[in-house]
């Protein structure tokens, strides 16, 4: 049965977020942060606060217990407000975990949803970069794990590392202590967000801390998960350059009238409008099938390219309708569209995602 | 999105489907054709039969009751077959309107006549001065009190199965020295009156599946204005919601994304680079176009508001329907320009197609009214 409605709690939860998140963002802040002078995670502790980090736990585990459509609701909200810090990495966790159903699990689950721990991961990048995932060697009953990692984001803010292991060459989901590890070298990336090189060498891990399933692939689905995660938060930031521009258009005056009232400048900014209502409602839709379902990887895929294809234009068209002032940089425009660049070149490219849609 | 019991009901369509359509069927169907035209009301029987009309409808007016998801599955599998029998003007047009704003007299009349398949209706807005600025029609209906009567005098164009139509919805303006969109009403005629001319156009895919109606007093009761007289507009607007769904080209459109992915697999393309990246992003374009005129379908259920959804749904699903026959136009090059012996059944429909489904960015409101719209009543820019 078709539904598009949004339920009360459903409702409920995006305005209470969207409150909090609204009250400490400050574009000058943000703009700070693109230009490497401050590092700031805005959204992070607000997100700690109201208990979201548990968000996909279930209630025995104390989480909220909810759906992961209620979580791509959130992130939508999380993209607009431009809020950065490592909520998708850990939630995608716990969701995964939530899976396995055993006390080791379950406590790392608990440890998250109360910010006891704190996870980050670049599982999705080295997932698509086989080629540099670290390597896990069994020593008689005990497993060690070397190599490098690559511009792993949020490592101040994390207590836990989860990486890809290659073990006699299946890829594996590990959970890490970051005090094991030493950092290489500090990268950027075109937001101002903090990445690091890091190096693990000889790490012994426990084999509770190497994930494993007999049911579910691990791996693909939290690369698939993490991918339409990523894919709510751009229509989220795109969302904000809509509101951004339509402000803008109803307020700017030339040749003594509304810019809005242009008809060329109505058919930009009308189009603005349409790509991101079908791209959200096509990641909803996604977000509403089960994990299970063959149906979700393809749809998965559709987001993602839809994404690619639709929203880094969106920040283009919505430079254009702003004229002088969309490319300055204390406009603050360019937050949002570097953002959506960045996500672009994220979680596969066209050709990849191609295969999975035409296979 | 849809639930077993659904799919279910898909499956019966289609072998309803397969019932009446020949074997190999491999186009548009044409109803100015007499053979299209009897397999369509054979086709509206049987549905008529199994009450599958109009299943969203109440059991009072020949439906099941059933929520809108049965009518979205019926109307797009039938595009998806190409099949006829899918009545969108009766069905989809003015039996909505007629729920919403009709008598109980123009209930009872006209609604269980769409259901029994019996009566096909037409569309009377556009005028030969009046396309996109619906407005603006001059097609007088004068109304006389005394007889409770309506004359009507103009000139309808573009009328979709005008040939083939009983009844038509026609918007005349009513108050004659009244402006724009105040003084009109919407008025239900029927097509045997001996005032009725119907002319055909040719279009430029080569069939004649739109005409002009030339209306000389032609005369109807008072009984038969939807909504109140002289203020038709906002009746005739809602309407146009109900057309706009977009369905129909989604049905089309991912008919001929499959034949066309099919046919790149039959000759060894398929697994080009270049191939898979365009099938896959027309894929996903089609998608989501698909889930918004699902929405736009939906969403006429819920309230009695105007949503922009239906002007999204329709400019999204004709765009896409025409972008992937460009597509497989473009793959089948010359095989489509040129008629020769290898002019088979599959490039004659891409090239009608593809010449047809111009007019989807036309008919029902052109794309940039669309975007007109969204920009002012969804966005709030201006006027």
């Amino acid at each position: 049965m078709i539904d598009f409605e949004l339920n009360e709690s459903q409702k409920m939860i995006l305005s209470s977020l969207e409150n909090s998140l609204e009250e400490n963002f400050d574009i000058r802040v943000e703009n700070n942060k693109a230009e490497g002078i401050r590092s700031h995670n805005h959204g992070w502790n607000e997100i700690n606060k109201l208990g979201f980090l548990g968000i996909l736990s279930s209630e025995k585990n104390g989480g909220l217990g909810l759906s992961f459509f209620d979580f791509i609701l959130t992130l939508e909200c999380w993209g607009s407000k431009l809020c950065d810090g490592p909520y998708i990495e850990n939630s995608i966790t716990i969701f995964i975990l939530e899976k396995l159903e055993d006390s080791f699990s379950n406590k790392i689950i608990q440890d998250i949803s109360t910010s006891k721990k704190i996870i980050t991961s670049i599982v999705s990048e080295q997932y698509f970069n086989n080629k540099k995932v670290p390597v896990i060697h069994k020593s008689n009953n005990s497993y060690f794990l070397d190599g490098e990692i690559k511009n792993l984001p949020y490592l101040d803010e994390s207590t836990h590392i989860l990486t890809l292991g290659l073990l006699e060459n299946e890829q594996k989901l590990i959970i890490l202590n970051k005090e094991n590890v030493a950092i290489l070298n500090e990268n950027k990336t075109i937001t101002g967000q903090k990445l690091n090189d890091i190096t693990l060498k000889k790490i012994e891990v426990s084999k509770n801390e190497i994930l494993d399933s007999e049911k579910l692939n691990l791996v693909e689905n939290y690369v698939k998960l993490f991918t339409l995660a990523k894919c709510a938060e751009s229509v989220g930031v795109a969302n904000s350059i809509l509101s951004m521009t339509t402000e803008y258009l109803k307020s700017r005056e030339q040749f003594n009238q509304p810019l809005g009232r242009f008809q060329a400048i109505q058919h930009l900014a009308a189009d603005i409008y349409i790509k991101i209502s079908e791209t959200r409602e096509l990641i909803r839709y996604c977000s509403k099938l089960s994990i299970e379902d063959k149906k979700m990887n393809q749809h998965v895929s559709l987001s993602k390219i839809k994404c690619d294809e639709e929203l880094s234009n969106i920040a283009w068209a919505s430079h254009q309708l702003h004229g002088a002032i969309g490319f300055t940089w204390d406009y603050g425009l360019h937050l949002m569209t570097r953002k959506l660049l960045l996500n672009r070149s994220l979680n596969g490219d066209s050709l990849f995602h191609s295969k999975i849609i035409c296979p | 999105m849809f639930s077993s019991e659904e799919l279910n009901f898909k499956k019966q369509i289609n072998l309803l489907i397969d019932k009446f359509l020949p074997k190999g069927w491999q186009k548009y169907p044409d109803e100015r054709l007499d053979e299209d035209w009897d397999l369509s009301k054979k086709i509206k029987k049987e549905l008529a039969k199994n009450k599958w009309i109009a299943p969203s409808w109440p059991k009072e007016y020949g439906g099941l009751d059933q929520d809108i998801s049965s009518s979205i599955i019926l109307s797009e599998t039938f595009a998806y077959r190409m099949s006829p029998g899918n009545d969108r003007f009766g069905v989809r047009m003015i039996g909505p309107t007629l729920l919403k704003y009709g008598s109980q007299y123009q209930k009872e009349k006209y609604l269980k006549e769409i259901t029994n398949g019996e009566v096909q209706w037409c569309q009377g807005y556009s005028e030969p001065n009046s396309g996109s600025d619906l407005a603006s029609v001059s097609t007088k209906g004068e109304y006389d009190e005394e007889n409770d009567t309506i004359t009507i005098n103009g000139t309808k164009v573009w009328t979709t199965l005008g040939h083939r139509a009983d009844r038509m919805f026609i918007l005349v303006r009513t108050l004659q020295d009244s402006v724009r969109h105040k003084g009109l009403s919407l008025v239900l005629i029927d097509m045997k009156d001996p005032g009725v001319k119907v002319n055909p156009i040719k279009n430029v895919s080569g069939s004649s599946s739109f005409n002009e109606v030339v209306l000389s007093n032609v005369k109807t009761s008072g009984k038969n204005i939807v909504g109140k007289l002289h203020d038709g507009w906002m009746v005739a607007l809602d309407l146009l919601n109900f057309e706009r769904s977009g369905i129909d080209y989604i049905g089309w459109a991912e008919r001929c994304l499959d034949d066309i992915e099919n046919y790149c697999k039959k000759i060894d393309i398929f697994s080009r680079n270049d191939i898979k990246i365009n099938l896959a992003l027309l894929r996903s374009n089609l998608e989501s176009a698909k889930i918004m005129t699902y929405k736009a379908l939906w969403i006429k259920t819920k309230d009695e508001k105007i949503h922009m959804e239906p002007s999204m749904s329709k400019l999204l699903a004709t765009e896409i329907n025409v972008k992937i026959h460009e597509f497989a136009f473009q793959i089948l090059s010359q095989k489509v320009t040129i008629k020769d012996n290898n002019h088979d059944d599959f490039s004659k429909r891409i090239l009608k197609n593809r010449l047809f489904f111009i007019s989807g960015g036309i008919l029902g409101g052109t794309t940039e009214i669309q975007k007109n719209i969204i920009a002012q009543r969804g966005l709030g820019l201006p006027k």
